[in-house]
């Protein structure tokens, strides 16, 4: 649950962080040292089932970004973004900026719930919130 | 393995049919390569059907009850955008290893009509809303947008590849789109992703294609065209964490592998089918194929050494964004182009000369095919 009782839309795979961020619930592998996310049973580089919990974000760098002007899941054109967390795993999500004020490429960003609607319930994933850094 | 020879090729127009089934299309997609190879269905030793779930389960067989029933083994499968290429590398395995001396790879695609419910339960769609995995584009538009900042690409070098594209389908009988357009209209069409236009997407249709291959003596006994399959080979998925979009990396490693196996490497090709979801996916795989070095792919582009009387034509039917992309039949369409530019009946999109064809598939990211025909 977030702090507003929304629930994860994925409730393994994101919680709640302090500050009113929120981080990534993914794994790493004792074996060869990569942080894998969505959390996986073996690791997708080495295949070893030896995976200890590891938590990303919620700061990242964005990698890449791009407008989505069909509006697929929102219903309105909105930014959708990559980030690199510091762990070296790419994530893909939603922008939370408006599209005329979007970050560019480099930029620090910071991981915060983002409020979503599937099949009528309202849900929480998370989205990349620009810090104002680059 | 012994020779492989294509004796056989059929396609049918991709677009969105009301009025026909993706059975229809099977059956006339598989009627047309049985004529050009002057065979009967009843002359199938074996067949391989190259078809997306969405269209049911056992697609093959279902077009195979409107053929007859001759007791020809049909085997169904599914391998998104690669399932033709699957089913014709199948076909060519069971030649090449004696089980057989003729044998059929056919695709099959409706994606007009059973795309929209796909994505499986809630639990599914949960998984793919979390991450806004909707619009397939936007990951080739993050890949673009990559590609710019790091190597300056223009945008133009898309809209090139695009208009490219697009001026070939229009030579194509049998591509989805037929209009011509110019790199201005094609940067100020409708947005989709940006820096994506509706022109340098593939759009969504049904179709069917299918390809006849058989052993060298009764390819001799039939009088078909020399066209040889040289090399034929399936790569899988590797781990990549060096680049959020690693489909490029991961088919450089697999084209050096095959080039090598071979003996052919890529300054010998005449004409190239490549996996085009995107006008920017096209351009990385010129890299990545060895086409040009790394980096250079823009430069190629612009020049337009890919189009008609450039130095590499590539998709010469329209590829993916212009021929169009049912998934199923996709690969043994390719399949078919390079056949056609290897006996000399492209018509006004041939490529003088035609002798080296490569053609290469992506299966959603985590399949791979090459494959080579020579003109003997
Ligand atoms: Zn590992």
């Amino acid at each position: 649950m977030t702090e507003h009782d929304t629930p994860f839309i994925v409730e393994e795979w994101m919680g709640a962080s302090p500050g009113g961020h929120v981080i990534l619930k993914g794994r790493r592998c004792r074996h060869c040292d990569v942080v894998l996310w969505p959390p996986v049973a073996r690791c997708e580089a080495c295949g070893s089932a030896d995976l200890a919990p590891a938590e990303l974000g919620p700061d990242a760098e964005l990698h890449s970004i791009t407008t989505d002007w069909t509006g697929t899941f929102l219903g309105y054109p909105h930014l959708v973004g990559q980030v690199r967390f510091p762990e070296g795993t790419f994530v893909q999500g939603f922008v939370a900026a408006p599209i005329d004020g979007a970050p560019a490429i480099g930029a620090a960003v910071r991981l915060v719930p983002f409020p979503v609607k599937v099949q009528g319930t309202e849900l929480v994933t998370y989205a990349f919130e620009p810090t104002g850094e680059q | 393995m012994r020779d492989v020879m294509v004796v056989g090729v059929g396609t049918t127009r991709f677009a969105q049919y009301e009025d026909r089934s993706w059975i229809d299309h099977g059956v006339e997609a598989v009627s047309a390569a049985l004529t050009d190879a002057g065979l009967a269905w009843t002359d199938m030793e074996r067949a391989y059907c190259g078809a997306m779930g969405a269209v049911g389960p056992y697609a093959g067989n279902r077009v195979g009850h409107e053929l007859g029933l001759t007791g020809v083994p049909i085997q169904n499968i599914d391998n998104a955008s690669a399932s033709g290429n699957s089913a014709f590398h199948s076909a060519c395995l069971a030649v090449g290893t004696e089980q057989c001396d003729v044998a059929i790879g056919f695709g099959v695609g409706q994606l007009g009509r059973s795309m929209g419910n796909n994505m499986g339960d809630e639990g599914q769609v949960r998984r793919f809303v979390a991450r806004a995995y909707g619009n397939a584009m936007a990951i080739f538009a993050l890949a673009a947008k990559r590609r710019m900042h790091e190597f300056g690409t223009p945008v133009e070098a898309f809209a090139k590849i695009a208009e490219k594209s697009k001026h070939y389908g229009s030579l194509n009988p049998h591509s989805q789109i037929r209009k011509r357009y110019t790199v201005e209209e094609i940067l100020e069409a409708r947005p989709i992703a940006d820096p994506l236009t509706l022109p340098m997407c593939c759009p969504v249709g049904d179709g069917g294609a299918a390809v006849i291959v058989a052993s060298r003596h009764v390819a001799a006994r039939l009088g078909a065209a020399p066209v040889r399959v040289r090399h034929t080979a399936m790569y899988g998925e590797t781990f990549q964490q060096e680049r959020a979009w690693g489909h490029a990396l991961m088919l450089a490693e697999g084209a050096r592998d095959f080039y090598e196996t071979a003996g052919i490497g890529p300054e010998e090709l005449d004409a190239v089918q490549l996996h085009d979801a995107t006008a920017n996916e096209e351009l990385e795989y010129y890299e990545a194929l060895g086409l040009c070095g790394v980096g250079e792919g823009d430069r190629l582009a612009l020049d337009g050494e890919t189009g008609p009387g450039g130095r590499i034509p590539v998709n010469t039917d329209g590829g993916l964004i212009s021929r169009g992309h049912p998934l199923g039949p996709t690969g043994c369409a390719q399949i078919a182009e390079i056949t056609r530019q290897l006996r000399g009946q492209a018509g006004p999109r041939q490529v003088e000369g035609a002798r080296t064809g490569l053609i290469q598939q992506t299966g959603a990211g985590e399949v791979f095919f090459l494959h080579m025909l020579t003109r003997e």
